[in-house]
């Protein structure tokens, strides 16, 4: 994953985006968001930032953070395009 | 267990088999290159598996000097996994059998487990020496085409794993993906939609056997039919290709490669848009 999400793709899609922290260290492990029903959509691993991020639509989503040995998740209501932040300290 | 399913027991007890080989396949190509399991090489999706120059896989012989160069005999047991919850790997599987491969393997629950299970991961890439590996012709009945996905409308079980969002076309493409794609979006007219997601459990293994004909049956599977498995590029219909006709044991199943970037792209083919399957 990129740090910078191009500027173009900001104008045109819903952007779910974190960071997942281990007390002050980046977390290994994976991102996973499900829908609104708590359906699976799509996982991603965390980047050596602990960062994730997720193309979708404006709807309610939730993001589940896995790693070893726990796990935490959070919903959000992205309402238009553009990058919403979602960030987990474990 | 199917034997097409190996466990994390099982490989860590064949890490050091002769016989054995395992092979990582990601769609992050690069993940391979800062860890891996011990002993495991390396097969690139798109490098390694697509033709250059075509929308097309490499041919037997291309495929038989790929495999001698990595030192893959045809006796060998090759172990595949991999991240996205196997995506890739089933489809290196479904790819192996495609070509004849006698003994071909996925490690349930991939990278993902192995890396939540918290077991061994190293940087050191093994050597191995070449061999002469001789791949088969492609067994098409595993392979299906444009055509016959179309005049199987109506007709076989035709089944979109995609997430609901793109088979009702309201996304493009999965959504850890740009939605991006000069394609139309929606589904082929009659698929039912099953996302390859509800076969596997959260740390990326696959659910029972029990538990997987009932997710069918309950989507409206037709277990007496035959079925032909789509998603976008093909790699997800693979982890479905691997649950019907590896776990399940249904010998009339196929993988559409071209999947939805390329029916999304066809001139004057029937699409439907919206959570229902559609008509004729």
């Amino acid at each position: 994953m990129a740090n910078e999400v191009d500027p173009a793709l900001l104008l045109t899609q819903a952007i779910i985006e974190g960071r997942v922290c281990l007390g002050e260290n980046p977390a290994t492990g994976y991102a996973r968001l499900h829908d609104a029903g708590g359906d699976f959509v799509a996982e991603v691993p965390l980047n050596a930032n602990g960062q994730y991020r997720f193309f979708a639509r404006p709807a309610t989503w939730t993001v589940k953070v896995l790693v070893p040995g726990k796990s935490a998740e959070k919903q959000v209501v992205v309402q238009s395009v553009g990058a919403t932040k979602l960030e987990f300290s474990l | 267990m199917s034997t097409a399913l190996v466990t994390t027991e099982w490989a860590l007890a064949h890490l050091d088999d002769a016989k054995v080989v395992f092979i990582e396949v990601d769609e992050d190509t690069s993940i391979y290159e800062t860890n891996h399991i011990r002993k495991a090489i390396r097969l690139d999706w798109r490098e390694d598996l697509q033709d250059k120059v075509r929308r097309d896989f490499v041919n037997a012989e291309q495929f038989s000097e790929l495999l001698s160069s990595r030192g893959i005999k045809n006796d060998d047991t090759v172990v595949l996994y991999g991240g996205n919850n196997n995506w890739f790997a089933a489809y290196a599987y479904w790819y192996f059998k495609l070509y004849g491969h006698q003994d071909v393997r996925l490690l349930d629950g991939g990278r993902k487990k192995w890396e939540l299970d918290g077991l061994e991961l190293v940087s050191e890439v093994p050597a191995r020496a070449a061999t002469t590996y001789v791949a088969k012709a492609q067994d098409l009945s595993l392979r299906a085409f444009r055509d016959e996905v179309v005049s199987s409308i109506g007709a076989k079980n035709l089944v979109d794993v995609r997430s609901p969002d793109e088979y009702a076309g309201r996304l493009k493409a999965p959504a850890h993906l740009p939605q991006e794609g000069g394609q139309i979006a929606g589904h082929v007219p009659t698929a039912i939609n099953i996302p390859w997601s509800k076969a596997a459990n959260e740390d990326g293994t696959f659910k029972s056997a029990d538990d997987l004909k009932k997710l069918y049956a309950d989507a409206g599977f037709d277990f007496n039919k035959e079925t032909i498995a789509y998603c976008r590029i093909g790699e997800r219909s693979a982890h479905s290709w691997f649950v019907l006709h590896e776990l399940l044991g249904l010998s009339k199943v196929k993988n559409y490669d071209g999947s939805w970037t390329e029916y999304g792209s066809l001139v004057g083919v029937p699409v439907a848009v919206g959570d229902a399957p559609g008509n004729v």
